[in-house]
């Protein structure tokens, strides 16, 4: 490890990378994914650290230039880590390993807490307060938001601050991390399907003159409430996952499929 | 129902920011919970917009963008089931689900875009290796405003073509409601399809039994009157304990193994 006196980055510099961590996806494209925003939120910091050495800095942008995708969340610990191996010179090789080696257990940690976690719980809380027409669902949504992208500037520090310790950790813990944030997952995606009625049959059967049978209330409903939502779910689940079906498809075909029914009034 | 030239600018003001936050900023003014309040403000119908909004976000969770996958574009989809709802007064569901064609028009956008954008990686490349920082943030903010320009520009269309449509709309719904009924059906069970798509990436073996527990207690507190509303909150903390005590089983198991046998002969 360097000594304190290589340090040429304040704590402004650190607080700029945070900051320009939020442009990471602007250059987004298949080719390299992030690499272009990647590298740009670096770049203000790399050039304080490389000065006048343009072969040094050609060199670290190149690097950086690689394909990368990560969690936009938690990319600025990343960013924070790499960043305090390119101030103490570190090996290229080393610096680059890491970098491939964090990348993608950062995106899954992040996908899981953020997408697969935070999102349903939030978005199913405050859809709900919206749609009885409260302005609080809109604003706790952006306000949560806020918060996690106030996050950003912690990351970044944190990341800056462990440096070459955090590696170890986090290829360790991130496994285990993004699986407990699964299961949370998991338990919310399953309350999710029972949280809203959204399959109602209109059948009624009419068995002769003293009695008819509502096909929702008198059948489904007794086996157990939300039978059609949870089916439903596990037939997409199984075209998508066994029979590869794409999701476009599956959502144009239940479009169709409700039409008809509406037609023949069944839905 | 005609919106005038404030209001069409408005528009295309917010689809320009959100058009950009939906990758990078804040990432979260373009959900269509917030951008379906907005664009109701600014057409003169918050109370609609916030219903259709909140009904757009609940169809859209499951359709995300994970691991660079374009999910069908939930900026255009909720513009137009917005403007929807407030030109011709259909109901929130069934303009949800008449913006499903533009979702998915909006997704292969962002596709097009996004393979268009890949040559421009050897022309970074060359700017890497002269050094040149000022080119690299130049290429990255220019390809953000591009990507904002085109979201604006977009909108405006389906702003100015879903107003015009507005009275054929509120004509066609009147005659064949079974259309409107079975977009309003489709509408509330596309979120089914979103539920499966994050099933397929998140479920493994093992997870089977709290994903049946979860819609269990969801189902009974559903049922009890009074605590209905409460019931996805209720279901996230049981969610907690149980994911806490996963994780810290795990890592004791962790531990322990790395104890019995010297630790670093496994990895990744």
């Amino acid at each position: 490890m360097a000594s304190n006196e290589n340090k040429v980055l304040t704590k402004k510099d650190i607080n700029k990378l945070a900051f320009n961590s939020m442009f990471l996806q602007a250059g987004f494209n298949y080719e390299r994914m992030q690499s272009c925003g990647f590298l740009a939120a670096q770049l203000p910091a790399l050039k304080k650290i490389y000065k006048d050495d343009k072969e040094g800095l050609s060199a670290a942008m190149t690097d950086n230039l690689e394909f990368i995708n990560t969690h936009p969340n938690l990319v600025g610990f990343l960013m924070g880590l790499l960043i305090s191996m390119e101030e103490s010179h570190e090996d290229r090789g080393i610096i680059k390993g890491l970098k491939v080696a964090l990348f993608a257990p950062l995106a899954g940690i992040g996908d899981a807490i953020f997408w697969f976690t935070l999102l349903p719980i939030v978005a199913g809380i405050c859809s709900s307060m919206a749609m009885e027409g409260s302005v609080l669902g809109p604003i706790v949504f952006f306000l949560v938001y806020l918060a996690i992208y106030i996050m950003r500037w912690f990351w970044t520090h944190l990341g800056y601050n462990l440096g070459v310790k955090a590696v170890a950790q986090i290829t360790d813990l991130s496994e285990v991390l993004a699986k407990a944030a699964t299961v949370l997952g998991c338990t919310v995606i399953g309350g999710l399907i029972a949280s809203y009625v959204s399959i109602n049959v209109q059948t009624e059967i009419v068995v002769n003159e003293a009695k008819t049978v509502a096909l929702q209330a008198d059948f489904f409903d007794m086996i157990f409430p939300n039978i059609l939502s949870i089916g439903y779910v596990f037939l997409m689940y199984y075209f998508l996952k066994k029979k590869k079906v794409s999701p476009v498809v599956l959502i144009l075909a239940t479009f169709v499929l409700s039409i008809v029914l509406s037609f023949f009034g069944i839905l | 129902m005609e919106f005038n030239a404030i209001q069409i600018l408005l528009v295309g003001v917010w689809a320009f920011i959100v058009g950009i936050d939906q990758f990078d900023l804040l990432e979260s003014l373009w959900q269509p919970i917030v951008t379906g309040a907005v664009i109701g403000a600014i057409l003169g119908d918050l109370k609609t917009g916030l219903l259709v909004g909140g009904t757009y976000q609940l169809m859209t969770i499951g359709n995300m963008p994970v691991g660079g996958a374009q999910p069908p574009n939930a900026i255009i989809g909720g513009v137009m089931a917005t403007v929807f709802a407030i030109a011709s007064g259909l109901e929130a569901t069934a303009a949800v689900g008449l913006a499903v064609p533009f979702a998915l028009f909006g997704q292969y956008m962002n596709t097009l875009l996004f393979t268009v954008m890949s040559p421009l990686m050897s022309k970074a490349d060359k700017m890497a290796e002269a050094g040149d920082t000022k080119g690299i943030v130049r290429m990255n903010y220019l390809a953000m405003g591009a990507l904002g320009l085109l979201y604006a520009i977009v909108c405006i269309g389906g702003l100015m073509g879903g107003s015009a449509l507005g009275n054929t709309l509120q004509g066609i719904a009147d005659k064949y409601g079974w259309i409107m009924n079975g977009l309003d059906a489709g509408g509330k069970m596309m979120r089914f399809v979103g539920f499966a798509i994050l099933l397929r990436i998140m479920l493994s073996n093992e997870l089977w039994g709290i994903y049946f527990a979860g819609f269990a207690l969801a189902t009974i507190i559903g049922y009890i009157p009074g605590l209905s509303g409460s019931a996805l909150l209720l279901v996230a903390f049981v969610g907690i304990a149980i994911a806490l005590n996963d994780f810290q089983t795990r890592v004791a198991l962790k531990q322990n193994a790395g104890s019995g046998n010297g630790g670093d002969e496994d990895g990744i």
